[in-house]
C-alpha cells in the first residue's frame, strides 16, 4: 500500500517544491519587467513564454545534454555535491522549476500589466519609489492573480510527464512521480492500479480547477451575455 | 516659482505653452477636450517627456534637452482625472499613503472635504463624487509644493463643489502652494483666479 501512495507523494513534494522555488525566483525578474522599459524586454517575456509552447521531448532532451555528467550542469553539479544531477529528484526539479516558469510568471505579469498606468503614476507623483510602489501597490492589486499562478504551478507540475520520463527516468522513490506510475503500470499491464492512479489524478485536477473558479471574484464569463 | 516653457508633441499637432508661476498663485487652464490639458499637468509632474522645451522650478532646472527629473524628487501633488486611489487600500490608508503633514492638519481635511465616513471604506465602494474628494484629500495630504488639479469638480454637485472650492481657495493662499488647475468650464476657474491660460492647438 505505501508504494501505491509512494509516487503520490513525491509528485506532491516536487510540486510544492517547484511552487515554492518559483514564487522566490519570479519575484525580482517581475520587479523588472514590470517597472523598468528597456531595449530587450519583448526577448525576455518571449525567453520566459517558450516552455508554454515548446514540446516537453525538446526542452526535456537539451536539459538531459545539460544535466549528463559530462554536461556543464551535470559536471558543476557532481564536483559540488557529489552525486548524479539527471535521473535524481534534484534533476527532475530543476526541470520542472524550468519547464513550469510561464505558468507561474505570466499570469501574474499579465494582470499587473492589466492595471490602470495611473496607479504607477500617483504612486511615484507622491514620492514613492519603483520598489515601494511594486510591493505596496501593484502586488496586492492582482492577489487572485499571485493565486491562480501558484495553484497552476503546482498542478501543471503534478500531471508533468515528457520532461520527467526524459530527465528523471522512472526510478522508484527517485522519479517515479505519479504520471510515470500510470506509464509504469501500464507497461507491466496492471491496468487496475494504472487506473486508480488517472482517477486520483483526474478527481484533483477537476477539484483545483473547480477551486479555481471558487477563488476568482470574476470567473470565466459565458461569452455571449 | 515654476517657470514653464514646452511645446507638448501630438501626433497631427502641437502645442505650445508658456508660462510662470508664483508661490501662492493659481494658474487655470482652459481648452476643448483634447488639446493637451492632462498632458501638460503630466509633464510638469515628470509623467509625460512628449514635448520640447524646458521646466524648472525655484532656478532648478526638471526638464531640457531629453533629460528629466523622477517624478518622485518633484514635490508634486497630481489629482488624476481618472482619481488613481489605491484599490487594495482603504480610505484612510489613501489619505495616510504619503502623509506629509500632522493629524490636526489631516483630519481638517477629512472634515472639509466631507468624507470622514468614508475612512474604512474601501475606495472600490466610493461614488465617483466620493473619489474625487478623497483623491484631492491624499494630494493635499502628501504636502507639496505645487499642486496639479485635473478637473478636480467633474464629478461633484454643485454644492459640495462650491464648499469644497472655497475651502481649497483659503488653502491655496494660506499654505502658499503653486496650483495649477484644469477644467473645460471657465467659470469653475474664474472662481480660483483671474490667470487663466487657454490651451490651443498651434496654427
Amino acid at each position: 500500500m505505501e508504494e501505491f501512495w509512494h509516487p503520490l507523494l513525491l509528485s506532491g513534494k516536487l510540486a510544492i517544491y517547484t511552487t515554492a522555488i518559483l514564487f522566490l525566483v519570479i519575484a525580482p525578474i517581475l520587479y523588472v519587467l514590470s517597472m523598468y522599459h528597456f531595449t530587450g524586454k519583448k526577448l525576455i517575456k518571449a525567453i520566459v513564454a517558450l516552455p508554454l509552447i515548446l514540446p516537453p521531448s525538446v526542452l526535456g532532451f537539451y536539459l538531459l545534454l545539460a544535466f549528463s555528467p559530462s554536461g556543464i550542469l551535470g559536471q558543476a553539479w557532481n564536483q559540488v555535491f557529489n552525486t548524479r544531477l539527471a535521473f535524481s529528484f534534484q534533476g527532475i526539479l530543476i526541470a520542472s522549476v524550468i519547464f513550469s516558469f510561464p505558468f507561474m510568471i505570466n499570469p501574474i505579469l499579465s494582470a499587473i500589466e492589466g492595471l490602470p498606468i495611473t496607479l504607477t503614476q500617483a504612486s511615484y507623483s507622491l514620492g514613492k519609489s519603483r520598489w515601494h510602489t511594486f510591493v505596496r501597490v501593484l502586488l496586492p492589486n492582482v492577489k487572485p492573480s499571485i493565486l491562480s499562478a501558484c495553484v497552476l504551478t503546482f498542478a501543471h507540475t503534478i500531471g508533468e510527464f515528457g520532461v520527467i520520463l526524459m530527465i528523471g527516468g522512472n526510478i522508484p522513490k527517485e522519479t517515479r512521480v505519479a504520471s510515470m506510475a500510470i506509464y509504469h503500470q501500464l507497461e507491466m499491464m496492471n491496468y487496475d492500479i494504472a487506473n486508480q492512479y488517472a482517477i486520483i489524478l483526474v478527481i484533483f485536477s477537476f477539484v483545483v480547477l473547480l477551486g479555481l473558479q471558487l477563488l476568482q471574484k470574476n470567473p470565466t464569463r459565458p461569452i455571449l451575455c | 516659482m515654476l517657470v514653464t516653457e514646452i511645446s507638448l508633441q501630438f501626433e497631427q499637432f502641437s502645442t505650445p505653452i508658456s508660462f510662470t508661476l508664483k508661490p501662492g498663485n493659481t494658474l487655470g487652464l482652459f481648452g476643448k477636450s483634447g488639446v493637451g490639458k492632462s498632458s501638460l499637468l503630466h509633464a510638469i509632474a515628470g509623467l509625460n517627456h512628449r514635448f520640447e522645451g524646458k521646466i524648472s522650478f525655484n532656478d532648478m532646472i526638471w526638464d531640457q534637452n531629453n533629460k528629466h527629473l523622477a517624478p518622485q524628487i518633484r514635490s508634486i501633488g497630481l489629482v488624476f482625472q481618472d482619481y488613481a486611489l489605491f484599490p487594495n487600500m482603504t480610505v484612510e490608508q489613501n489619505l495616510r499613503y504619503a502623509q506629509g503633514i500632522d493629524q490636526v492638519e489631516l483630519k481638517e481635511i477629512i472634515d472639509m472635504l466631507e468624507i470622514h465616513s468614508l475612512l474604512g471604506k474601501s475606495t472600490n465602494h466610493l461614488s465617483g463624487g466620493q473619489k474625487q474628494r478623497v483623491a484631492i484629500g491624499r494630494a493635499l495630504a502628501y504636502n507639496p509644493d505645487i499642486l496639479l488639479l485635473d478637473e478636480p469638480f467633474s464629478a461633484l454637485d454643485i454644492s459640495v463643489k462650491q464648499k469644497i472650492s472655497s475651502f481649497l481657495k483659503n488653502y491655496f493662499i494660506l499654505k502658499n502652494k503653486h496650483v495649477i488647475l484644469s477644467s473645460h468650464i471657465r467659470e469653475d476657474l474664474r472662481f480660483f483666479t483671474e490667470d487663466i491660460l487657454e490651451i490651443k492647438e498651434d496654427e
